[in-house]
């Protein structure tokens, strides 16, 4: 038996190894590319570069200006992640540990909600938003994406899990339920409050729809936005610069999933690995 | 007076609260309102003069139209491809995972990378690679194995499936590590006593582990379908607003997007909005009805 | 110093009653710069108007703009249908009644368009024509004389296919005779105006895909030689790669169809070092279908449309639109963003008369501006379908594929 264990572990690891090949080779591509020459990009596809050119990077601070669109995307993903956190939490802890009339009524509208996506009304909503001013506004973007239903099921749940008995203890010292929610609660639920932050910030990141329809002005491009327009000028004439562009978009949140990981996969999946 | 302490009661409930039934009352309620009442107009965008109720024409509109079917047809293409590839794939991967002892956490993190990524660039990166004159199809083209390049977003038959192979590449990693939590919880005396019985290793996956994953497997089915529904910036940064040739990689999103801004349509593009919100909702419900009976 | 301050508080006062800001929309990077430019200098000038300049708003949520009665003052488009399209809703500004307009016509060559109702809906702000780009050294390796255009299609097919012969280059990549930017019929009906030139030529410049009121198709006319068109196009892709991966700018393509005066920084980039025209490449006019016809051009460029919102605005942006006219702005933009002049007083201006310029200047007296017609994006891609069937795939045949694209285009235009 423990043979046929070694054995099943071998050809894992076989396969695994020639999968790494396949998730690896996009991003180690990228890398090359960026490096390349604009017409080696074009005709010699699996060659290395001939020379180290640094084209693409300078191009892109000098035609795009990337550290903008950096702190651009920052803004609208951080501003985004941090309410969802705060409000998703208030909102969590009122339904799970606060006992008020209307309580399971509006837990129910919200689990109904929860099924309709909001991209489904992004007409009305743009016309709307249109008439107040806010297109070409980070808040277009921010506000309506404040606290998602998703995010405050998720926390409600986790929170669910902590005992009432430890408020009343609080409770009983005279603590109000402010000082409840920030003294307890949003310390004890760090864990299920770094997925959300996690799950959201990604989102924003990675959203191409939101800033597509609200952000016109390419002094509030998010970086999507920012590579999707550049990516689309004159065929050819801008490759260099593209790969850079793509390198320097991955590689921070590459850098801070490696750095997370565990908080990262959790997130995604709700599955909590050793 | 009693109401009012009563309220002071409660108040902390309905304060925490506050911010949440604010902003689904502006920005859930109201749009959500306003979409109803567009699908029984006919409203130009740019000739609001002329807007005018036609009861629930457009609702017959959308079950006749055969842009909107073909719309759907293409998501359901697309998914059952998508679905079917990242579940062997991702099933695989798990196992694999699942028997080794070392190095896991680094193979792990590895085939998870592509998660995070954003779609835009997958989109440029990956199609450069597939695309006919990416590294992908020369390689099989010096081996012989392909003997003309392939236009996939030319062929209407081949672009969903390309698009669905794209994206295998960048969601399989969430599906296996769902699998391989999955696996974990799976006792391990329950293989051992099958292997005890002299059962293969892969007769032991398939009676024992594979039924077990049940759970597992209907969540991800429904919630791919559900994502599929909505699948607009693979399509958008390839195609034009209509999906290129024959519509072929035309999306329910993109036609929405395309009929409200290109055609100006609003009581149109909502009315098929609402129709896909009640497709989705029927079907998150299924999800939610399957899962009850697989508890009990 | 009370005098002072109390003269300039009402300065200012009156600078604020009377300013006036504009917004102008520009659809790409390069165009948004050379903008931002402009609206300073022109600000300078005329203090009480401040010029915006942003980036056009993608994928047609122009729409929702004039919608919510936020258009912008200034649009910067393309010819034809897109101008017809919102004047037929009303939105934007007659030119032909702004005071200037008929000097402003009188310097402009070509491109003025009178539109059904009468009205002008649009200026030209700067051109571009089509030619033919060739490789001179792969037609002297081919035995061809770089010297000679092949001037009819046969001997277009002709040449196109002794260089493919040709053996593959060092980097294994093999050589093709022409190519076709196929990749672009995805991309909506506007690549149809990178095709309506090799159709014109096919009969003469005398049929587009409409009539001259844009009631009905006529390009399913025996005449209009539409059949052969596609004919050619089928043939000649023969000789071509399948999409512009591999463009004329690799050195592997003897000859290509689709080179606009806009393709100039391509040059730029081409394989190894810098292509130049008139050195190792070449442009000649558009092969015709029989001896001693006309070499025919499409005309575009982009077009300036004032929308329609109050009288200061438009008078502002029709200020900022002479503004950008005058010869020295206009012959500006032009170089910054490569295109060609539509002013008269340009045309023999030295930097046109070049010999890389000059043959695209020429162009302008056989060029064919874009159909006018609202419905013209929609048609134009039922064209590209069947063109994509026809020509690239081979799955369709040619006639039946035209019937049916007029029948399609017919119920369109009558609203069924």
């Amino acid at each position: 038996m423990r043979r046929r264990e070694k054995n099943e572990a071998f050809y894992s690891y076989i396969w695994l190894i020639i999968g790494l090949l396949f998730v690896l080779y996009p991003f180690v591509l990228m890398v090359i590319n960026s490096f390349k020459p604009g017409p080696e990009i074009m005709h010699n596809p699996t060659e290395m570069p001939s020379v180290i050119s640094l084209k693409g990077y300078q191009g892109l601070f000098k035609n795009l200006d990337i550290l903008l669109l950096f702190k651009n995307s920052f803004i609208v993903a951080g501003s985004v992640t941090f309410l969802n956190v705060f409000l998703g939490a208030m909102a969590a802890f009122a339904l799970s540990k606060i006992k008020f009339p209307g309580r399971d009524l509006i837990f129910r509208i919200m689990l109904i909600t929860m099924m309709i996506p909001g991209v489904l009304f992004f007409i009305p909503t743009y016309s709307m938003l249109y008439s107040w001013g806010w297109v070409n506004n980070f808040r277009a973007i921010i506000i309506p994406g404040a606290v998602g239903v998703y995010n405050i099921f998720l926390i409600r749940q986790f929170m669910m899990q902590i005992p009432d008995s430890m408020l009343e203890v609080a409770k009983v010292d005279g603590a109000s339920d402010f000082q409840i929610f920030t003294r307890i609660m949003l310390p004890m639920s760090r864990p299920v409050l770094a997925t959300v932050a996690i799950l959201t910030f990604m989102g924003s990141w990675n959203d191409l729809f939101g800033p597509l329809l609200y952000l016109r002005d390419s002094a509030k491009w998010t970086i999507q936005l920012g590579i999707h327009i550049f990516s689309k000028g004159v065929p050819g004439s801008r490759l260099e610069e593209i790969w850079a562009a793509n390198v320097l978009v991955t590689l921070p949140v590459v850098i801070i999933y490696i750095f997370l990981q565990k908080e990262f996969i959790k997130a995604f999946t709700n599955v909590d690995l050793k | 007076m009693q109401i009012l302490k009563k309220l002071n009661k409660y108040k902390w409930g309905y304060i925490f609260l506050l911010p949440w039934i604010v902003l689904f009352c502006v920005f859930g309620l109201y749009p959500m309102w306003l979409s109803i009442k567009l699908t029984f107009l006919d409203y130009n965008l740019l000739e609001p003069h002329k807007m005018r109720f036609i009861g629930i024409e457009n609702w017959l509109e959308v079950l006749t139209d055969t842009m909107f079917w073909k719309s759907m047809a293409n998501v359901i293409y697309n998914q059952l491809i998508f679905i079917s590839l990242n579940f062997f794939i991702s099933l695989g991967v798990a196992v694999c995972l699942f028997r080794i002892r070392k190095f896991g956490s680094f193979f792990r993190t590895v085939y998870f990378m592509p998660v995070v990524t954003s779609v835009v660039v997958v989109m440029i990166v990956l199609g450069y690679i597939a695309g006919p004159e990416g590294p992908l199809q020369m390689t099989l083209m010096k081996w012989g194995v392909l003997k003309d390049p392939v236009f996939w977003k030319m062929e209407p038959p081949l672009i969903m499936p390309f698009l669905a192979f794209i994206n295998t590449w960048k969601w399989f990693g969430i599906q296996t590590v769902i699998f391989l939590g999955g696996l974990s919880t799976i006792p391990q005396s329950y293989a051992e006593a099958a292997e005890l019985d002299g059962a293969k290793s892969s007769q032991v996956f398939w009676r024992i582990h594979f039924p077990l994953l049940k759970p597992q497997i209907i969540f991800i089915l429904v919630t791919n379908v559900i994502n599929g529904l909505q699948m607009f910036t693979e399509v958008y940064v390839n195609f034009d607003l209509y999906g290129g040739i024959r519509n072929a990689g035309l999306t329910p999103i993109l036609y929405i997007y395309a009929t409200g801004l290109d055609k100006f349509q609003m009581g149109y593009a909502s009315t098929m909005g609402m129709f896909l919100g009640i497709i989705i909702i029927i079907l998150t419900g299924l999800q939610f009805f399957a899962f009850k009976r697989n508890e009990v | 110093m009370k005098r002072t301050m109390v003269f300039l508080i009402l300065f200012i006062a009156t600078l604020t009653v009377f300013s006036v800001k504009i917004t102008v929309t520009a659809p790409y990077a390069e165009m948004l710069s050379f903008l931002q430019e402009k609206a300073v200098e022109f600000t300078g000038k005329n203090p009480q108007v401040e010029v915006e300049v942003i980036q056009e708003p993608e994928g047609g949520q122009i729409a929702a703009l004039i919608a919510a009665g936020n258009a912008p003052d200034l649009f910067i488009g393309v010819f034809g249908y897109m101008p017809e399209k919102y004047a037929s809703m009303g939105k934007l500004v007659n030119l032909s009644q702004l005071e200037g307009f008929d000097e402003m016509q009188s310097r402009i060559y070509n491109g003025i368009h009178y539109s059904d109702d009468g009205g002008v809906y649009f200026i030209p702000w700067m051109l571009t024509t089509q030619m033919l780009i060739y490789n001179a050294d792969l037609f002297k390796e081919a035995g061809l004389d770089p010297d000679k255009a092949p001037e009819t299609f046969d001997q277009f097919m002709e040449y196109a296919q002794k260089i493919s012969q040709l053996p593959n280059r060092e980097d294994g990549s093999k050589v093709y005779g022409t190519v076709f930017w196929n990749d672009a019929l995805v991309w909506g009906g506007w690549y149809w105006t990178m095709l309506s030139q090799i159709y014109y030529n096919f009969n003469n410049g005398e049929y587009g895909l409409f009539d001259d009121f844009g009631l009905d198709v006529v390009f399913d006319d025996e005449n209009a030689h539409m059949k052969e068109f596609l004919e050619f196009c089928k043939n000649a892709q023969e000789f071509a790669p399948m999409n512009m991966e591999k463009n004329f700018f690799s050195r592997s393509i003897g000859m290509w169809l689709q080179y606009g005066y806009s393709w100039k920084p391509n040059l730029m980039n081409a394989k190894d070092e810098p292509m130049e025209i008139g050195k190792d490449v070449r442009v000649a006019p558009i092969p015709v279908n029989k001896t001693g016809w006309n070499h025919w051009s499409t005309l575009d460029g982009r077009s300036l449309m004032i929308f329609k919102s109050n009288r200061e605005k438009e008078n502002a942006s029709w200020e900022f639109i002479k503004f950008l006219m005058e010869d020295d702005n206009n012959l500006q933009a032009c170089e910054v963003l490569g295109y060609l002049p539509s002013l008269v007083s340009l045309k023999q201006h030295e930097y046109f008369s070049s010999p890389e310029n000059a043959p695209f200047v020429a162009q302008l007296e056989n060029a064919l501006p874009n159909e006018a017609v609202a419905q013209l994006d929609e048609i134009s891609n039922l064209l590209l379908s069947v063109y994509a069937e026809t020509v690239v795939k081979k799955s369709m045949d040619i006639s039946q594929g035209i019937d049916s694209a007029a029948e399609e285009a017919r119920n369109l235009l009558s609203g069924k």
